[in-house]
């Protein structure tokens, strides 16, 4: 039985499906008749919660109509179409209901009449089709798996060549042999941290990444990943420095989650500097906001670029950039933990001369805990 | 016998210039399509090895280009593609003288493969 029907249904016979009321016997003592009478309600009350519930919580969008066809109450699905929030009002006619909806309806699927258990009409139940939800299409979802795929084997390209010619036995000079473990040892560095930040996007594009909000010391964090950057950079022959301005605001963030983003833009700043360059870490309170730079002397992504530079896998066109080894994730990955802390990154670049990358995230811990109903950490 | 590479990832250029060079051809290497091209004037190869995606000119707008200069298939043309890109078989096989070789990338393959277009330039 559908779940419209067993509405009419149990309109129609009140005691049907559900525990049938306690018969109160006339005669018995007047205790035992109020406490009958109680239980009687309860069942009443459980029965009108039950029957709400599924009337609530239907996939197709549904609204109960009396006898002048005004909407007398609407089901979530309906209030979804946007026709009027939360708050649905009563009383008004359906057609202009259906006016006001953001979303049109699919079209009347049934209307099924109402009536009470002696056969009176109560109004109508209307059902419309169910709202046709939009995935991306299998287009996308065939092109998205061709491009991880093929993102996946370049590493792992690199690494069976490699080893290939290891073990065949091919390389006699010891210099070129230990070059070849090298680049096998950072291929599969390369091919965890690629796997590591597809799944942290796509928990964060499935919503199931829940944030982990405490109070962050800003100072603290950023003096933590400088620290960890710090031998690429001496490796890559590159200064890197840190000036924090003092009384830098608390930020209420994910604490791994934000440590994602810099050391993203940290790494990437260092990556595509060229040797004896400089890359500087800024930090400072604005209004209400905690900005924190991370500025490079590098090559700088040209104007073309810089619009396509966050959308996923994408990775400059130019030599400088396609020598170095990257995932084309760290940017996406850093700017939608940014968006989801209700922050913002930003660009500024000249070719030649540099990038730098603007974190700014909303402070004030005290009002983002109060607004967040969440407890002190850290 | 001369031997052209094809490919944005300098691994990849770095590997098979080895492999093919110790099997005793002669390599040149270039990092995209338009580089390609021109080193197939200047260079003379009589196999190219190529990976599909790549900057500024990509695998198939040089095939293309190669055979529009009627310079297939007298030029043999392996093209080093990943399997899930099934689309991009059917172009291959249309244009002669070009096959396929399936990542991930085995340099023997290759080698094998530029060995045995050694072989039928003898036989013709």
């Amino acid at each position: 039985m559908s779940w419209t029907a067993s509405i009419r249904h149990r309109l129609r016979r009140p005691d049907a499906g559900a525990p049938a009321p306690a018969t109160i016997p006339s005669a018995a003592p007047p205790d035992a008749r109020l406490e009958a009478l109680l239980a009687a309600r309860q069942v009443q009350r459980f029965e009108i919660a039950r029957w709400r519930a599924v009337f609530e919580r239907g996939a197709e969008p549904a609204v109960l109509l009396n006898r002048a066809d005004a909407v007398l109450a609407a089901n979530r699905a309906a209030r979804a179409l946007g026709a009027h929030g939360e708050e649905a009002p009563v009383h008004v006619p359906l057609d202009e209901w259906l006016r006001r909806a953001a979303v049109p309806p699919q079209p009347i699927q049934r209307r099924e009449p109402l009536a009470d258990a002696q056969g009176l009409e109560l109004g109508t139940l209307c059902v419309f089709g169910e709202p046709v939800t939009e995935g991306p299409s299998e287009a996308a979802i065939g092109e998205f798996l061709s491009h991880i795929s093929h993102e996946l084997k370049s590493p792992l390209n690199t690494i069976r060549s490699y080893s290939e010619m290891l073990m065949d036995g091919s390389i006699d000079d010891p210099e070129t042999r230990k070059e070849f473990f090298n680049v096998i040892n950072e291929e599969s560095c390369r091919l965890a941290k690629l796997i590591e930040n597809l799944l942290d996007l796509s928990k964060l594009d499935s919503g199931s990444l829940a944030l982990q909000r405490a109070r962050l010391r800003p100072d603290a964090l950023l003096g933590e990943l400088v620290r960890a950057a710090e031998p690429q950079a001496r490796a890559r022959d590159i200064v890197l420095d840190a000036k924090l301005a003092a009384n830098l605001p608390t930020v209420f963030a994910d604490k791994d989650l934000v440590a994602v983003a810099i050391s993203n833009l940290l790494s990437n700043a260092i990556k595509y500097t060229p040797a004896g360059g400089r890359v500087s870490v800024r930090a400072r309170g604005e209004a209400d906001a905690l900005v924190i730079e991370v500025e490079d002397t590098g090559i700088g992504i040209p104007a073309a670029e810089q619009a396509h530079i966050f959308e996923k896998f994408y990775r400059g066109a130019s030599a400088e950039v396609r020598k170095q080894a990257g995932t084309g994730l760290g940017l996406a990955l850093a700017q939608q933990i940014v968006g989801l802390h209700g922050g913002q990154l930003t660009l500024v670049s000249q070719p030649g001369r540099g990038t730098t990358f603007r974190l700014q995230f909303p402070a004030g811990a005290r009002e983002q805990r109060e607004a967040f109903g969440l407890p002190e950490a850290m | 016998m001369k031997v052209l590479v094809c490919d944005d990832h300098a691994h990849v250029r770095r590997v098979l210039q080895l492999q093919l060079e110790q099997a005793g051809f002669e390599v040149r290497i270039a990092s995209d399509g338009l580089e390609a091209l021109r080193l197939v004037e200047e260079f003379g190869p009589q196999a190219l090895v190529t990976d599909i995606t790549m900057p500024v000119m990509g695998g198939r707008e040089l095939c293309e280009a190669l055979h529009a200069a009627g310079k297939l298939p007298a030029l043999r043309v392996l093209v080093v593609t990943s399997r899930t890109e099934r689309v991009m078989r059917d172009w291959v096989e249309a244009l002669p003288g070009v096959t396929l070789l399936e990542k991930p990338l085995s340099p023997r393959q290759v080698r094998d493969w530029v060995a045995s277009c050694a072989c039928t330039e003898v036989g013709e």
